[in-house]
């Protein structure tokens, strides 16, 4: 597809963000909506996507460098315009960096990457545990107006709902994968159990007794010790 | 035995959510869905409805192992 090029054209935005996700993975996805972000404001540097989940932010998608290490000054200090916008879910413009006093190390690296403003708009999620920004990052004389805000926000709404999916796509990702692992734990735990069944003639809920105890008394993870257990069987120790 | 509530003490000590839990006490051999689990946890659901407090307990402790820790929380003789 072609990502949508430059030009503060508020007509734009609906269709800037219709076709983020046509052929793209999740990543390139939301670096496309960083993309179509970056080209509503007309001055704008560098843009990205903050996601918050767990309580842990991340740079979802980017324009390029200076927005990540814009944004990764703000995660290591764990306080910048980008979290307090996500996590107060309220926009945060700063016109001036050179005179922004709340967020040292921020200035620091904004000042030697030659970003003089910032726009931080939250992307709200329907999830209470996480939240979402995007930010904005420019180089103009008396920073972003109002109007760009209003741009901004009236942007985020739209971004927001393909946001909030690839973190929902995500999600379930990860729980596929940790289920995954679930399963195979569960079952050598019970290819265990059938060993300690058949070597001390005893039924099912006395071999997880005796698997329990072991736990206990070698401080070793049950999983750890149901593979000892199947591999000494296979002669693999 | 480790009481209802000082396993959901054990969990927020831990910072797992009830998703990370459930999965971990799945991979140990529990047999209740997330959902039951949540109300377990929430003292909403009695013990002979939910039969695999140990379970929790195996995956609490484990969770514990891996940060270090040694078994802090007792089993019931169930």
């Amino acid at each position: 597809m072609n990502v949508p090029q430059a030009g503060p054209d508020p007509n734009r935005r609906p269709y800037a963000l219709s076709r983020v996700t046509d052929d793209a993975n999740l990543v390139e996805s939301l670096r496309r909506v960083a993309i179509a972000g970056h080209d509503q404001l007309e001055h704008c540097r560098a843009a990205s996507v903050t996601v918050i989940a767990g309580g842990r932010p991340t740079t979802m998608g980017s324009t390029d460098e200076v927005a990540e290490r814009l944004d990764d000054a703000q995660y290591a200090a764990d306080d910048g315009p980008c979290l307090a916008a996500a996590r107060h879910e309220k926009s945060v413009r700063i016109d001036t960096v050179a005179s922004e006093s709340r967020w040292p190390e921020f200035r620091r690296v904004a000042l030697e990457l030659e970003v003089s403003c910032s726009l931080s708009v939250p992307l709200m999620m329907e999830d209470p545990d996480t939240f979402g920004g995007l930010n904005i990052y420019g180089d103009l004389d008396g920073g972003f107006s109002r109007h760009d805000e209003e741009l901004a926000e009236a942007f985020a709404a739209h971004a927001a709902i393909v946001v909030a999916n690839v973190v929902a796509y995500w999600t379930v990702l990860d729980l596929s994968v940790n289920l995954a692992a679930a399963m195979e734990h569960r079952g050598v735990i019970e290819q265990a159990k059938g060993i300690l069944m058949a070597t001390n003639g005893c039924s099912p809920d006395e071999a997880f007794v005796r698997l329990r105890q072991r736990s206990q008394a070698e401080n070793r993870k049950l999983r750890d010790i149901a593979v000892a257990i199947v591999d000494d069987v296979q002669g693999t120790n | 035995m480790a009481t209802v509530a000082a396993l959901e003490t054990a969990r927020e000590e831990l910072r797992l959510s009830v998703q990370q839990l459930w999965i971990a006490y799945f991979g140990v051999g529990g047999n209740h869905n997330a959902e039951q689990l949540a109300t377990y946890l929430a003292g909403g659901a009695s013990d002979s409805a939910f039969t695999d407090h140990n379970h929790i307990i195996d995956a609490l402790n484990d969770a514990f192992v891996d940060r270090g820790g040694d078994h802090p929380l007792p089993y019931g003789t169930g």
